[in-house]
């Protein structure tokens, strides 16, 4: 059963239509594309990175600290922060100062660990990465070349903190080569608070985790490309572990039981695993639509009854996203890795524009983002996830899957990456240096790409096939990306040991999103599969702190001081948003989801014969208006009635 | 909260509410006694201004509560033909559907239609809160009215 002829699939669904993102292609239409292309001028940064890659493959051994280092010693192979560089005085240096102001336990933390190994690339001098920057200039302004990390110019660990307009994606792929790297960027500076807070509890004994790995593995039906990573990647990959890792249990969540529900309980606390490894499709969006910020690589889930019963519009119920996870949820400790579409984050340009034969890079995004899930996931305020391993644009079954490997055209699985990667991140490796394995891939597939195209470019005769896959493994395999501080381990229990995890009392640093682009609405608030009881607030932290600071007028004075004022403000605060919907007969074309912050998320769901007339738009757009005014009066009545009860 | 007049024929209130209870509340609506949840029924086309609610002297603050935060419908008719409808959940969610060839002017009506509704229901709990001479009778109502929301959502 491992010999197939159909390598190609890869996964993503727009939700709008309830379709594939794209049409499928054959590897013939794809050489087709790249061998027109091939006589072109392929980007010159990712040629120069292939040779460069070539030139390494023949004199270096491994990827990662120099020798006489130990990758899992933050003291010997060091830490740091990387911060984009912002021009002093202006509004940019003041946000940049509350951040580096929220991370300071964070940075206190490694910095206690890293000692003379650590540093902090910040500030005017030399240290940030500026706009002008490439890879090679930064790291030679340190004074490192090409080669192995060397902790005395850069630490091998490096956390970069920053959007990935500010430091690109490429940036973080080429670095990630010879470095451990990770990304954090939040919208709010109580995000990067909240995180560091959970980073630094984890680290110092406050949870011992069940040694538990969970497995969600979506097979919709008739689609081929969850079968696959079903059947020919979290199977095998669950089989290959178990030996390796003795001591842990495996849960494995089949298809039939890989539901949204089964997923929000894997990720709201009570039922969260220390690691988790999901497999499906992810949500892809185009360029413009409003909601491609917030639903970008949300997880679509067994619900989706595959492409031959469903030819419509996604209902909300099909897929995970940022906003199903409520700020109740305390995933914490976790580590995930999400195989899925833009799982990670979507880039601004397609990084497949060879597959069309495309001669401009096409935008795919305004501005390339981080998935708000995974930012969901680690800012949680009652401990978040860890870290988040996912990947960056459209996912390839060639992750997986390699032609020519499982018969005289077939392709079989290879999973050696996902598999050791994972046996180190159980062993107790930092997530960074456990992924070294992915980057050693690429590293390979750059080279033998380098090599072939040099190859060509002197005349060579070539299999347009072959070079399509190398060109498309090559692109697909430096996408996968750490979520987090890349210095993060799983934090579990002693084999037989106590368990010992519990959520964090939530903290509010109370200020304005920080958010250096545009931002996107605030994700509205969902309740958890089964509600959690709401915990106490602290008496110097009314519950009411928590309200974001978007909040309209009449509910910053709401201050409620019990269980029923608590429960008006989970209401109102965000966990229960109010979803507006318009059909027309009885197809669904407008939904659009109220958060409490009077933040408006616009999901318009285009109908399949065409979009929504203007007059029904405008009912739409009124329904939603008229929605949000009568919550506010709502709350406002509550408000008082609640004043009322604190006078007594 | 609408600021443009609504114009309609006929505004009815059906409901199985005691019209003690919300005649006050009623303004333009013609209470009609019966039937399940409320409905909200508007006939085209005549002239109508929605009224602001005023308060339910006297009223039971926790049966109206309860009714007026209970699920609902809003109407548009044209002919004895349903042209858009609104459901109003409990939980606060709404769906509206049209019919293919609904005119524009109507689906404006319906808008305002149902934002004198929404009016409405929001003057409605605030004349319950307002009749209460003891906060903690509506406690119980209140906390249902939470719990039914939060878990609504799971």
């Amino acid at each position: 059963m491992d010999d197939h002829r159909t390598p190609l699939t890869f996964n993503g669904l727009d939700p709008r239509t309830g379709r594939y993102l794209f049409a499928e292609q054959t590897a013939e239409d794809i050489a087709a594309a790249l061998t027109a292309q091939i006589t072109g001028k392929p980007d010159d940064e990712s040629k120069k990175h292939a040779a460069d890659l070539a030139a390494r493959a023949n004199t270096e051994v491994t990827l990662g600290p120099i020798a006489g280092i130990d990758p899992c010693s933050i003291e010997q192979s060091g830490w740091c922060a990387l911060f984009p560089f912002v021009e002093p005085g202006t509004a940019a240096a003041e946000r940049q100062q509350a951040v580096l102001d929220a991370l300071k336990p964070l940075l206190d933390h490694r910095q206690r660990e890293a000692g003379a190994n650590y540093r902090l690339y910040q500030g005017p001098g030399k240290g940030p990465f500026r706009p002008t920057d490439s890879k090679r200039s930064w790291l030679a302004r340190h004074g490192a070349g090409p080669g192995p990390a060397d902790p005395k110019n850069v630490p091998y660990y490096i956390l970069i903190v920053a959007s990935p307009e500010e430091i690109p994606y490429i940036v973080q792929y080429q670095l990630d080569v010879q470095y451990a790297v990770g990304r954090i960027h939040f919208e709010t500076v109580d995000e990067y608070a909240t995180y560091a807070r959970s980073v630094v509890a984890a680290e110092t004994g406050e949870i011992k985790l069940a040694r538990e790995v969970a497995t969600f593995a979506v097979a919709n039906p008739d689609d081929a490309a969850t079968q696959l990573s079903s059947t020919l990647l979290i199977d095998p990959l669950v089989d290959s572990l178990r030996p390796l890792a003795p001591d842990w249990n495996f849960r494995k969540i089949e298809p039939a039981n890989a539901t949204k529900a089964t997923l929000s309980g894997l990720l709201h606390g009570d039922d969260t695993p220390a690691v988790l490894f999901t497999g499906s499709h992810g949500l892809g969006l185009p360029k413009g639509d409003p909601l491609q910020r917030r639903h970008q690589g949300a997880l679509v889930c067994g619900d989706w009854p595959g492409p031959r019963q469903w030819r419509k519009p996604f209902p909300d119920d099909f897929f995970f996203s940022a906003d199903d996870l409520a700020s109740s949820a305390s995933p914490h400790g976790l580590i995930v890795f999400n195989f899925a579409c833009y799982g990670a984050g979507t880039p601004r340009y397609n990084d497949y524009g060879q597959r069309t034969g495309a001669t401009e890079r096409e935008a795919i995004a305004d501005a390339p983002f981080q998935s708000a899930l995974h930012q969901r996931l680690l800012g949680l305020p009652r401990g978040g996830a860890l870290a988040a391993i996912g990947h960056v644009e459209r996912a390839w079954g060639c992750s997986f899957l390699w032609p020519g490997t499982g018969g005289r055209t077939g392709s079989a699985k290879q999973i050696g990456v996902f598999v050791s990667t994972l046996a180190n991140l159980l062993e107790g490796y930092p997530i960074g240096a456990a992924l070294e394995y992915f980057n050693q891939r690429y590293a390979e597939l750059a080279s033998d790409l380098g090599v072939e195209l040099e190859n060509i470019s002197y005349g060579q005769e070539y299999d347009p096939l072959t070079l399509a896959d190398m060109w498309t493994a090559n692109n697909d395999a430096r996408s996968y990306a750490i979520t987090g501080d890349p210095a993060v381990r799983v934090h579990a229990a002693p084999a037989g040991g106590a368990v010992k995890r519990g959520g964090l009392d939530p903290i509010v640093v109370r200020t304005a999103a920080v958010a250096a682009e545009p931002a996107r609405p605030a994700p509205a608030e969902p309740a958890p599969a089964e509600p959690t009881p709401v915990a106490s607030a602290p008496a110097s932290q009314p519950a009411a702190a928590a309200t974001p600071a978007t909040a309209t007028a009449p509910y910053k004075n709401f201050s409620p001081a019990d269980d029923l004022a608590a429960d008006i403000t989970r209401v109102f605060g965000g966990d229960v948003p109010v979803t507006v919907r318009t059909a027309v007969g009885d197809e669904l074309l407008l939904t659009t989801r109220i958060a409490f912050n009077a933040d408006v998320d616009h999901a318009l769901s285009a109908a399949a014969d065409g979009p929504a007339s203007a007059a029904v738009r405008e009912l739409h757009a009124a329904t939603v208006r008229h929605a949000q005014a009568h919550r506010a009066a709502l709350y406002a009545a509550l408000a008082a009635i609640a004043g009322k009860r604190e006078d007594r | 909260m609408s600021d443009e007049p609504v114009v309609a024929s006929s505004l009815e209130w059906h409901t199985a509410g005691d019209p003690r209870l919300l005649g006050a509340l009623a303004g333009p609506w013609r209470l009609r006694v019966g039937g399940g949840e409320d409905v909200f029924r508007v006939r085209a086309p005549a002239g109508f201004t929605a009224g602001a609610a005023g308060p339910a002297p006297g009223a039971d603050p926790g049966a109206l509560w309860a009714h007026i935060t209970g699920p609902a419908r809003v109407e548009t008719l044209h002919a004895d033909r349903v042209i858009a409808e609104t459901r109003i959940d409990a939980g606060g969610d709404l769906i509206t559907r049209t019919v293919a060839d609904a005119p524009a002017e109507l689906l404006a009506l319906h808008a305002e239609a149902l934002a004198a509704v929404l009016d409405l229901r929001a003057a409605g709990v605030a004349a319950a809160l307002d009749g209460l001479a003891d906060v903690a009778s509506l406690a119980p109502a209140l906390r249902a009215w939470c719990t039914d929301r939060l878990h609504a959502q799971g």
